[in-house]
């Protein structure tokens, strides 16, 4: 479960993004139109994260090979959006997302540390704690990074209208 | 959508003044529902136990809301003038703020959710048959609401103090402090601390709320109480404070231009507030000092922090305010009145404030009215003044206007009845008369007796200073 | 902007859906609601009761007509399933008290065929004081049944790496009809009212 939450998922979602990296500038421009700000595109990442954080999510895909399809798919995916969107999105819309995802980590973590019971019956609970200690870790680490940002020089000082 | 950066508009936008004159209006409802309180405890109202906690519930969460609309007034108008701010944010998170209340006062007077504002774990999800499930998710859906345009509000002011400064490192100072050059103005300072905190306060916030959300919902997963109770005063006890940082931004700008000596800042000033942005979020745990389960070095930091916090910067504004009027041919009028007023109850706040943080005193005085005492004096007599003068000085258009003889009755009525009010809870608080209890035994009664009526002076002061102020904000608006 | 709000009603349904509209998070939460909306019937397979004794299931619980409360187990379980076993020696105890021999039957299955003989079962039931008219201790005659079994019940039982198993406990209840209907938490304090209300319709 840890592997699966912590590894495989962060790999899907970088190979997203490496493959993202290789959309040609023009259709990076067309996609702008409908992903303004980045919003659209962030909405679907914050939405994909948020399904796959979901314990029955988690569980279901072992029995189930179509949702195991569409995990690797929307992963992907997400980790795609996340690429095309960051660089257009400014600090509102970013600050905006990081405030809901890393609080939404942070409880599905607490969610897999405190649950007395299992939440996901294919998986041990020792794993489950694991997951739920990653989990939170890793949102802790991620709030510390973007306070950071907030004390560094800021490179783009220019752009006025940006979201 | 964006205002003219560094062009000092007398005129306050539209946002700010409906600001204003939501805060106007809700504290003195609020104010209401304290008078009301008071009196059941002194039973000079006949109200069930039932409506008092409910009454309990809407007067905290309401006061801390609308003190953080009156300070987000505050800021976002004297911000705007240095940075440049969008206009569309503020009224998103007036938005928010608005459904939010809607399911905040469902949840209380409709569901009849009155587990007191801070909701503390597991009392929500507990309220043998007084309230159902619903009302609290209403409530603390409510909450939550709120907390996203709060969210919106301060990534705007974050956004725009960076662009203008460049980090949060030079809008705090600190190169100030290396170089002695280019002093960030009082009000950027401020404002980037609160910014910082109650960005951090509100992520943690939205943590226990959802958690305790779905724990309502799916009861066998069940949270650590203590840390429950951990993060909800960390997420409570920051953004209260952080009303007074925002406020006293008036204090900052309004009495310069009365006095002719303007706010200047110097290095002490800025490592003031530098260590407050720290030490406001460790100072909470002087409120669970009580809690004998959580561990002895929080206890210790609760006590040490709530003495050093909220020094530094109140000490600097309370000798730089006295040193700005003194001998400064201050003109006096209300506004400047009620921000002086508001300096005094700040300072006197932190008495009782910092005796209830000893830890030997506070085991036998925190669950009795001496606390409500505490932070009634900060609130009463140092955020509300504040925010009042605040919406004076908007309805005079920034203009020093006369002291007549009706507004020195109101302020004198308010400051010695507000003074007094604080003080029945302190003196009852020193009698041993347990906070949060609906019924009084008799020998009680007379303290509360006492303070329905100190309570009647400050709501009819209050009014008539309010009503005066939202007709002079009102009118010019109607006008253009 | 309308592509954000596609996207954000896609999510919900999303979300929407592997929840069962929002009212489930867990796959336990998911099990319980399906089976108290669907009331499967129990599959009609061989079990061995603790005798020795082959029985099919299906058949076995309509003979004796009355309700059936079903947990799973294994006999080396140092953990859930001794809590498992307290709270099936208070319902014995109480089923007496109220005079439900009649109308209440208990029944433990073991997952873990290859280790839980009759004989094993039977020194199990012995220890935990079981009464054979009240509480009957089962596993499956064939292996290959066990994930049938298993399936319908909603119990999924992995190894722990340490010998053991790891497992979602919860009593199953089943009606004389051979409907499962209802599945409660080992440690809920409903039970005895459930009891309460069996003896109140005699």
């Amino acid at each position: 479960m840890a592997l699966h939450m912590l590894l495989q998922f962060p790999l899907i979602l970088l190979a997203g993004w490496l493959l993202a990296k290789g959309v040609p500038e023009q259709a990076r421009s067309m996609a702008q139109t409908w992903n303004h700000a980045g919003i659209a595109g962030l909405l679907v990442v914050a939405m994909v994260l948020i399904f796959w954080m979901i314990p029955r999510a988690l569980d279901l895909v072992l029995i189930d090979r179509t949702l195991e399809f569409w995990k690797f798919l929307t992963l992907a995916l997400a980790g795609a959006a996340l690429e095309l969107s960051w660089q257009p999105a400014g600090m509102i819309v970013r600050g905006f997302f990081l405030g809901n995802m890393l609080p939404m980590m942070m409880v599905a973590g607490w969610l897999y540390v405190e649950a007395p019971v299992r939440l996901c019956n294919s998986y041990l609970s020792n794993d489950q704690l694991r997951t739920g200690s990653g989990l939170l870790a890793l949102a802790i680490a991620g709030s510390m990074v973007w306070l950071h940002a907030f004390f560094m020089p800021s490179v783009r000082e220019a752009d006025g209208e940006t979201l | 959508m964006s205002i003219q950066k560094d062009s000092i508009s007398p005129q306050a936008c539209g946002v700010v003044k409906v600001y204003a004159a939501i805060s106007g209006v809700v504290i003195l409802l609020m104010m209401l529902f304290g008078l009301i309180m008071r009196m059941t405890q002194g039973q000079i109202l006949p109200i069930g136990p039932e409506v008092f906690y409910q009454l309990m519930t809407a007067h905290g969460i309401g006061m801390v809301a609308i003190a953080g609309l009156g300070g987000s007034a505050v800021m976002w108008h004297f911000l705007g003038k240095y940075v440049n701010l969008r206009e569309g944010f503020a009224w998103a998170n007036l938005a928010f703020f608005l459904a939010g209340v809607v399911f905040v006062l469902g949840g209380i007077f409709l569901g009849g959710f009155a587990a007191a504002w801070t909701f503390l774990y597991p009392l929500p999800a507990n309220s043998m048959g007084m309230w159902g499930k619903h009302a609290a998710a209403a409530y603390m859906g409510g909450v939550l609401l709120v907390g996203v345009g709060m969210l919106l509000f301060y990534l705007e002011s974050a956004r725009a103090i960076i662009q203008r400064y460049g980090s949060f490192a030079k809008a705090l100072g600190w190169n100030f402090l290396r170089n002695g050059q280019d002093a960030p103005p009082a009000t950027i300072i401020a404002g980037t601390v609160v910014t910082i905190i109650n960005i951090i306060a509100i992520l943690i916030g939205a943590v226990i709320l959802v958690m305790m959300l779905i724990n309502l919902y799916v009861p066998e997963i069940s949270i650590h109480p203590l840390l429950a109770k951990n993060l909800i005063f960390l997420f409570g006890h920051v953004f209260i404070n952080s009303t007074i940082y925002m406020a006293v931004i008036a204090v900052y700008e309004i009495l310069p231009g009365y006095t002719g000596r303007p706010w200047k800042v110097y290095k002490t000033f800025v490592w003031a507030w530098s260590a407050t942005c720290l030490m406001v979020l460790a100072v909470y745990p002087h409120h669970m000092l009580m809690d004998y389960a959580q561990p002895v070095w929080m206890h210790v930091m609760g006590q040490i922090i709530s003495y050093t916090s909220s020094l530094p910067v109140l000490a600097l504004t309370m000798t730089a305010t006295l040193g700005r009027i003194y001998r400064s041919n201050i003109k006096w009028d209300l506004t400047a009145a009620l921000l002086v007023l508001s300096i005094f109850g700040w300072s006197a706040g932190v008495i009782p404030a910092v005796i209830d943080g000893t830890i030997v005193v506070n085991q036998v005085m925190h669950n009795t009215m001496w606390v409500p005492g505490h932070f009634h004096l900060y609130l009463l007599l140092g955020c509300v003044p504040m925010i009042l003068g605040f919406i004076n000085w908007l309805s005079s258009q920034g203009n020093a206007a006369g002291f007549g003889g009706l507004d020195k009755t109101m302020l004198w009525t308010f400051a010695l009845s507000a003074f007094a009010y604080a003080l029945m809870f302190l003196i009852s608080g020193q009698a041993s008369i347990p906070r949060r209890w609906a019924v009084h035994l008799p020998e009680w009664l007379w303290y509360s007796q006492l303070a329905s009526l100190f309570a009647a002076g400050v709501v009819l002061s209050a009014m008539i200073i309010i009503v005066r102020a939202l007709g002079g904000i009102v009118k010019p608006a109607r006008l253009s | 902007m309308a592509a954000s709000v596609i996207l954000l009603l896609l999510g919900i349904w999303a979300v929407g859906a592997i929840t069962e509209g929002f009212k489930v998070i867990t796959s336990e939460q998911a099990r319980r609601l399906e089976i108290s909306r669907k009331q499967p019937a129990v599959p009609d397979m061989r079990l061995i009761d603790q005798a020795g004794q082959m029985f099919r299931f299906g058949e076995w619980v309509k003979e004796k007509n009355k309700f059936l409360i079903v947990d799973f187990i294994y006999t080396n379980c140092q953990s859930l399933c001794r809590a498992l076993g307290t709270e099936f020696q208070q319902l014995q105890r109480n089923v007496v008290e109220r005079g439900l021999q009649d109308r209440v039957q208990l029944l433990s299955v073991s997952f873990d065929p290859v280790h839980d003989s009759h004989a094993v079962l039977r020194q199990y039931a012995d220890r935990l004081q079981a009464t054979p008219d009240i509480w009957t201790f089962a596993t499956v005659g064939k292996a290959s049944d066990l994930d049938a079994l298993l399936r319908t019940f909603g119990v999924t039982v992995i190894p722990d790496r340490q010998g053991g198993f790891q497992h979602n406990a919860a009593l199953v209840w089943v009606a004389p009809s051979g409907k499962l209907v209802r599945v409660t938490d080992y440690d809920a304090s409903d039970h005895l009212s459930m009891l309460d209300e069996l003896a109140g319709s005699n």
